[in-house]
């Protein structure tokens, strides 16, 4: 099955870009200057003949109002406002059955199943050791701005944050790893991710995850209903089939990561031959997303590499060996190319943090 | 552009075009086109341009500033001396017969006029800004960026707190005087939301930012945090001080009865509110760090308080 394209039409978008529009407005933007470069106009948006068949629109159109929404609105705080909103008035069917979800864990395989629907930029990848969850976010349309990567992190935290808080009751002590710098709008994240109370949040992380207790994903909801999610899932599945329902960069992650861990061919004429394409138009295809092949590869060695680093705290031999590198010095020099310090230097750091 | 001015300023600007219709057509009327051999170019373009720039300005002072007194002041100055201007102008092209020729001599005095009007002006709204600048003492101290205004409360924002903390910590270290910052959270405000949806809420905060500076002294300065929380900066005063104020806000706002729309009912909002008091040792970051964190701990023990009571 294909992946869809930062161009192709295929989210359905129509309730989140209005909701944004909304809020945007509401803080003094005007509605048009947020499309700009969309090709929309804001009188397009609420149609009726629309409200029936749903708008869809592009990654690109909700990128790009996203990046005018951070450019013309102060404050920063519509990000987290749209993630409050978000579970699970905005998400239809859907929230319907994430509402009867047996424990987070079944919410978060949901999600994935379902990413067109509520996570269509983010990629969310569940890794588990020891007692603890860590969930890792990823762009699924390539790469982002500084703005668009901020501002959708800080939706799906709130997003998520406020989906645990609503059927849990009580927010559990969590652990956020950014993967940007320190943002001057943090008073947002002490008041909409309850930071510095039962949340830790580190800016400056090389990767972007969030921490949770095992037995807190696997706590049982008592008020779920098995068949109301069920009825809710086969409502969705009649209602529109959908051509591609991930991107076609997060295929290429998962296939990529697979290779890896399977320690198999990662050359790009393997890969392109894998999806069908030829090599040249591969590399057109990354280039659209600004990417290209290496450094993909190098996005998902750092991920790991970091991930084994700081949680696992494996040996940079055991690293080495596990990303398929041919000595311990290569992947010193690697590493340090990828995040700016060596294995060790960031070791120490974590320990100190 | 912002085009609604013109609904409110719409007797103005019929004033404003009527009048130079008038000058145009009078002046056409008494005398005759120079021939093109004596156009000076040089000297139409400065008086072209001045009369365009008093223009802009007209545009401008309409666009900026509400129907009143002042305004109309503002404009009848500035309208006279672009009629000045005007016939200046309009002098490089036409030739007055000899029983015209008074036109010429008078054409300075409309702005000699407009710019006494123009002064007295100036010094109303000078007045009027001191009337303003007293209405807005409490949200705003020593310094005025209008970029760094909360578009919901229309308080100063959290950016502008920090700035000004940055200010009060200098200070503070220097002359050995403590200050104290206070924190106010609205309780349940996601409840009212959903109850009553966003837009009402976003009218709750401002009545709510209304009434916490109406409970402050001159000196001190109130800011919206973010989403529900506001932040009072008091300067030269101690925990004791913040509590009496602490329960003063407490008070005034447990009795404020906000109406959601046209409905009679009235909803009562509480608040939790938490204060410490600094003396310059720390950063600005961290200031608001602490707050953020004894607001925390300040929410757990009102639960606990709250849990045993029902129990």
């Amino acid at each position: 099955m294909k992946g869809y394209e930062r161009y192709d039409e295929v989210l359905d978008a129509q309730q989140v870009l209005l909701s944004l529009i909304d809020l945007a407005t509401q803080r003094g933007a005007h509605p048009d200057k947020l499309l700009k470069g969309t090709k929309l106009f804001h009188g397009d948006l609420s149609k009726k003949d629309l409200a029936k068949n749903g708008l869809t629109c592009s990654a690109n159109t909700l990128l790009t109002v996203i990046e005018n929404c951070s450019k013309l609105v102060q404050g920063n705080e519509i990000s987290f406002l749209l993630g409050r909103r978000y579970f699970p008035s905005h998400l239809g069917l859907l929230g319907q059955a994430l509402m009867n979800c047996r424990h987070l864990g079944d919410m978060l395989r949901l999600c994935q199943c379902f990413q067109l629907d509520c996570f269509p930029l983010m990629n969310l990848q569940l890794k588990h050791f020891d007692n603890n969850s860590y969930l890792i976010f990823q762009s699924a349309v390539g790469k982002l701005s500084k703005n668009q990567q901020t501002f959708i992190t800080e939706f799906m935290l709130s997003a998520l944050l406020g989906a645990i808080k609503y059927r849990c009751g009580i927010l559990p002590k969590l652990e956020i790893h950014l993967d940007y710098p320190e943002v001057q709008h943090i008073e947002q994240y002490h008041v909409h991710l309850n930071m510095k109370a039962n949340i830790t949040i580190q800016f400056d992380q090389q990767i972007c995850m969030v921490t949770i207790a095992s037995k807190q994903l696997y706590l049982p909801f008592n008020d779920s209903a098995n068949s109301l999610k069920a009825v809710a899932l086969e409502q969705i599945s009649q209602s529109h089939p959908k051509p591609y329902p991930i991107s076609f960069i997060q295929q290429l992650n998962s296939y990529l990561s697979q290779r890896l861990s399977n320690k198999d061919d990662l050359s790009q004429e393997c890969c392109a031959q894998h999806f069908g394409y030829s090599s040249a138009t591969l590399k057109r295809k990354l280039a659209n997303n600004q990417l290209n092949y290496q450094g993909v590869i190098d996005a998902i060695r750092s991920q790991q590499a970091i991930f084994q680093l700081i949680i696992c705290q494996h040996s940079n031999e055991k690293i080495a060996d596990a990303l398929y590198f041919n000595d311990v010095s290569n992947f010193r020099k690697a590493f340090k190319r990828w995040t700016g310090m060596t294995p060790n230097s960031m070791r120490e750091q974590h320990c100190f943090n | 552009m912002n085009t609604s001015f013109i609904k409110y300023h719409f007797h103005l600007l019929t004033i404003l075009f009527f009048t130079l219709g008038a000058v145009i057509t009078c002046t056409f009327n008494l005398g005759y086109l120079k021939p093109s051999s004596e156009l000076d170019y040089f000297d139409a373009l400065g008086e072209g341009g001045m009369t365009l720039m008093t223009l802009v300005w007209i545009g401008f002072i309409l666009m900026s500033r509400p129907a009143g007194k002042v305004t109309n002041w503002l404009f009848s100055g500035l309208l006279l001396m672009n009629i000045s201007m005007l016939l200046d102008f309009i002098d490089e092209f036409i030739i007055y017969p000899q029983n015209s020729a008074w036109l010429t001599a008078i054409e300075s005095l409309p702005a000699l006029v407009g710019m006494v009007i123009m002064s007295i002006a100036l010094y109303h709204w000078y007045q009027e800004q001191m009337t303003i600048n007293a209405q807005l003492r409490r949200t705003e101290r020593f310094y005025r960026d209008h970029s760094l205004t909360d578009f919901i409360t229309g308080l100063y924002s959290a950016k502008y707190m920090k700035k000004q903390i940055k200010h009060q910590l200098l200070y503070s270290k220097k002359h050995n005087k403590p200050f104290t910052v206070m924190m106010i959270d609205i309780r349940q405000f996601d409840q009212f939301n959903r109850q009553h949806g966003h837009q009402q809420g976003d009218i709750l905060l401002r009545e709510i930012g209304q009434v916490i500076t109406m409970n402050i002294r001159d000196q001190d300065l109130a800011c919206r945090y973010a989403s529900d929380r506001f932040v009072v900066l008091l300067p030269n005063s101690t925990t004791t001080l913040a509590e009496a104020f602490a329960w003063h806000i407490d008070n005034s706002l447990a009795n404020l009865a906000f109406k959601v729309g046209s409905d009679p009912q009235a909803n009562y909002q509480k608040i939790t509110l938490c204060s410490k008091e600094f003396d310059g040792s720390q950063s600005d970051y961290q200031v608001l760090e602490l707050m953020s964190q004894q607001m925390d701990s300040t929410k757990k023990q009102n639960n606990k308080h709250h849990n045993k009571r029902v129990a």
